[in-house]
């Protein structure tokens, strides 16, 4: 089980992956959203806000109307937010359940792909 | 739960659902189920085989409230019977419904070239196609109030030209409207009616996006009322207005009965509800077979080179140009032989197929999973899903059984038949060898590839 410390931390080293990689800027450049994650088994919340493909904010808590909502455990979203998982084979088992149109869940997976290709 | 800022809501759930039904294939299968049929009667069997699609929608209500993903029938499957029965079943039905679109944009040009004759078929085939595939490329999908528009627009159009057709001062009489004939006769029309009602069910990745679950099994139950209701009042109109032998003979029935009823404008409105109707079933079919294509990749069951995405629109780019060049080739093969109505027996059975399964599911998971939260349980025990389960296994092989009285037939059900043993062999060997070479091949990067979260 990981403590909302530890993924606020993941969280800060995804903000410094996306937003210094320049492929993915590109291709997001057009993609405002506020993601909302949740720990199914610690049931916390943390906010993400996007504004045109950079990560601008983070934070513990669930603020705002989200566009997206991602529940998963949270050492599946630590695992995710550090690259060491790969988010589309647990979304496709059903271990992780997102909340959002199929574009910005191909846009999510997007994310991922790009920063961590393998 | 926090609610999303844009949630889909009912009337979208009714309009996605019904749309993805509606294509313009399915608008000459219309006539086609009711030929072994005595006159209008057809509409009978086409009003069954939606009251049937109703319980195999509650089987799909039990499952995709269980697990509401987009990822829908192949994670179904997997809980009850493993990956491999679910890379199989999904892989299978995916394909076929791709290879369906050769038959739908075969009948789709047909209308326009019979409506616009100074444009050769195989332009009208090839200009939608990479329209299509254009239009999913760049990553547009015609959703929300989009989809609602065409939609209720289609409906509204095919009701009131049927209505206009039949109800008019003076509109000829229907003939035999409730005489059943012979008992394989409607059978057989009850499991090719079937294929009109395709892809209802694919409404159910919207699980993701709607306000309340509930929404899905009611916006099915709506979907298919209405899709009973056009199918139907079309067939009465098609049967009353245009000679039997010349529908039967014909790729474009609607557009003959379109043109019997209202003349040039009625032809143009046909076409015009041809055109939607093909543009919202194939943008929906392609954008789900795309990404269906992608996650598979990404999942290392199908060839890496189908994650690349597009740089500017994050889009799938060759599980898109992938499918684009199958459907190419499909639609090259009708073209050249014509044989569209193969497609029609090999949806209904595909459609039979799925539906055995997810009720087999919903069995299985009963048994395996009993305790999971069911936003949505299947009334009456267990007796709903075994219905489901026999009734689909025995339409499933009525579509093959040649009928006397139509030889014409026998033709393209074998071919039917053939097709769906050749690509079913095809897909349980690529699941078989090629998958987990696949994952063979990836395996040592995975292995070696360090961790980059600290003390992990």
């Amino acid at each position: 089980m990981a403590t909302s410390q530890e993924i606020l931390e993941a969280l800060a080293d995804y903000q410094e992956q996306c937003n210094s990689n320049a492929r993915l800027r590109r291709m997001q450049k057009d993609w405002t959203k506020r993601l909302h994650f949740r720990g199914t088994d610690t049931d916390d919340w943390f906010t993400m806000v996007v504004v045109e493909g950079e990560i601008t904010e983070f934070s513990a808590g669930a603020e705002g109307v989200p566009d997206i909502v991602v529940h998963a455990t949270s050492e599946d979203l630590c695992d995710m937010f550090w690259g060491d998982l790969n988010p589309s084979q647990k979304y496709l088992r059903g271990e992780i359940l997102v909340k959002a149109s199929p574009e910005d869940v191909m846009r999510l997976d997007a994310i991922t792909m790009i920063i961590w290709p393998s | 739960m926090t609610q999303l800022r844009k949630a889909v809501g009912l009337p979208t759930v009714i309009a996605t659902s019904s749309g993805l039904a509606l294509a313009t294939v399915s608008l000459t299968a219309d006539v086609q189920i009711g030929l072994g049929m005595p006159g209008a009667a057809g509409w009978m069997a086409v009003l069954a085989a939606g009251l049937i699609s109703v319980l195999a929608s509650w089987c799909f209500a039990e499952l995709v409230g269980m697990f509401p993903t987009a990822a829908g029938i192949k994670l179904f499957i997997e809980k009850a019977f493993g990956e491999k029965a679910a890379l199989i079943c999904a892989t299978l039905y995916v394909g076929i419904t791709v290879l369906i679109v050769g038959s739908e944009s075969y009948v789709l040009a047909a209308v326009l070239h019979y409506a616009f004759p100074a444009v050769h078929q195989a332009w009208w085939v090839f200009g939608f196609l990479t329209l299509m595939a254009l239009v999913n490329l760049r990553g547009i999908s015609i959703t929300g109030i989009a989809q609602d528009v065409a939609t209720y627009g289609m409906v509204l159009a095919v009701g009131g030209l049927a209505a206009w057709a039949l109800l008019r001062p003076g509109a000829p009489p229907i003939p035999t409207p409730f005489e059943l004939g012979s008992g394989f006769g409607f059978a057989q029309a009850v499991a090719l009616g079937v294929f009109l009602y395709l892809g209802f069910e694919w409404v159910t990745p919207l699980a993701e996006e709607v306000t309340d679950f509930r929404l899905i099994p009611k916006g099915m139950l709506w979907s298919l009322a209405i899709l009973a209701f056009v199918y139907g009042a079309l067939h009465i109109g098609m049967m009353t207005m245009v000679p039997k032998e010349q529908l039967a003979a014909s790729a474009i029935p609607h557009v003959l009965f379109g043109e019997a009823a209202l003349g040039r404008f009625g032809l143009v409105a046909m076409a015009a509800v041809s055109a939607l109707a093909s543009i919202t079933s194939f943008n929906a079919g392609l954008l789900t077979a795309s990404r269906f294509l992608y996650a598979m990749a990404r999942d290392w069951a199908a060839p890496r080179f189908l994650t690349r995405l597009h740089p500017d629109w994050a889009t799938p780019w060759a599980a898109i140009l992938a499918l684009y060049g199958l459907c190419s080739a499909m639609a090259v093969a009708v073209l050249t032989s014509g044989a569209f109505k193969l497609f029609i027996f090999l949806g209904a059975a595909i459609e039979c197929m799925i539906f055995v399964v997810m009720a087999l599911s919903v069995l299985r998971l009963r048994r395996t999973m009993p305790d999971l939260v069911r936003e949505f349980r299947v009334p009456g025990g267990t007796l709903v899903p075994w219905v489901v389960a026999v009734l689909y296994s025995l339409l499933f092989v009525l579509v093959f059984v040649p009928d006397p009285a139509h030889p014409a037939d026998h033709g393209a059900q074998l071919g039917a038949l053939v097709t769906l043993g050749v690509v079913a062999l095809a897909v349980v060997a690529y699941v078989q060898w090629v998958v987990p070479w696949l994952r063979k091949k990836a395996a040592p990067a995975g292995g070696q590839k360090r961790r980059r979260r600290p003390g992990g």
